[in-house]
């Protein structure tokens, strides 16, 4: 006569078997989180380096009033790049680079290795007093010949409003 | 002595399961965290979001308060404020200086969660003023 086999379970493959399923669900669980505090991690990263360059931007528009400010007071005199550059170092504008055809240049740091780079051309005697032609946010980490984002304003400076 | 064998299995059955249950309550916990942590990061990121949208909508227009409003910004005790979502909110307020030459025009953008400033971004810009 067949004898009838009969399968149980040993003692001590169950707790083989739970060990391994907590071990594998624990894994998951902190490469979850792992992976969730890197995400947040660079969430905070991306806040930071934004408001950094809003904050060049801000600085960048306060150099260009008082750059407007030094046009305005001389207005309908003609300078020499010399005599314009003079002026500006009297005002605190010692960072403004001029060239003999008057266009103007200067940086801003707009933090973790990138500077705002701001240019245009100045026309003291007509209205707007000074054009943009740059806008461009440059990285000096990476030394590239082409701009890694360019910023460029419309080709013609907003015109100057009416006095109320 | 068979008996005994399925005592011991029945045992060693429960313990697992007490086991299992306890392990379980904290891994539960620890994948409810993350979840709050990702949720908590995307939520900032489209607050930054919104925020960078209306700084650029603001640094070419000729009228904030006008341009706050089509953005969806809702005026409020001076200032103007727009719900992202949840408790996430951003507050906009806009200061004039008046320059020798112009007038410069600076709208605070802040971040906030709850009564929190998670973030101030400032949308500033100049314009000249032509004499009569």
């Amino acid at each position: 006569m067949r004898q009838k086999t009969e399968y149980r379970v040993g003692v001590g493959a169950s707790s083989i078997l739970m060990i391994l399923v907590v071990l594998s669900l624990t894994a998951l669980s902190l490469l979850s989180l792992s992976s969730a505090r890197n995400n947040q991690a660079l969430s905070e990263r991306n806040l930071g380096m934004t408001v950094q360059y809003y904050e060049a931007a801000a600085n960048a528009q306060r150099k260009l009033a008082a750059m407007d400010a030094a046009l305005e007071k001389h207005a309908g005199t003609l300078f020499s790049r010399a005599a314009w550059q003079s002026i500006f170092d009297a005002e605190g504008l010692t960072d403004v680079s001029l060239t003999d055809e008057l266009t103007f240049a200067f940086t801003v740091d707009a933090g973790a290795g990138r500077t705002l780079a701001v240019e245009g051309t100045l026309t003291p005697n007509t209205q707007p007093r000074y054009r943009l032609t740059c806008h461009e946010l440059r990285s000096s980490a990476l030394q590239t010949e082409q701009p890694l984002l360019l910023l460029t304003p419309p080709t013609t400076a907003p015109v100057g409003q009416t006095n109320p | 002595m068979q008996s005994g064998k399925n005592n011991m299995l029945l045992v060693e059955l429960l313990i697992v399961l007490l086991f299992f249950a306890l392990s379980q309550a904290i891994v539960v916990q620890v994948f409810a965290r993350a979840q709050q942590v990702n949720h908590a990061a995307e939520l900032l990121s489209r607050t930054l979001s919104t925020a960078e949208n209306a700084a650029e909508v603001l640094a070419i227009s000729d009228d904030p308060a006008e341009a706050l409003q089509q953005l969806g910004f809702t005026a409020a005790d001076g200032a103007y404020v727009l719900a992202v979502q949840d408790e996430y909110a951003l507050n906009a307020s806009i200061l004039r200086t008046a320059q020798p030459a112009g007038i410069l025009t600076t709208v605070l953008l802040e971040g906030q969660r709850a009564e929190e400033t998670l973030f101030t971004l400032p949308a500033c810009q100049y314009r000249e003023v032509t004499a009569p």
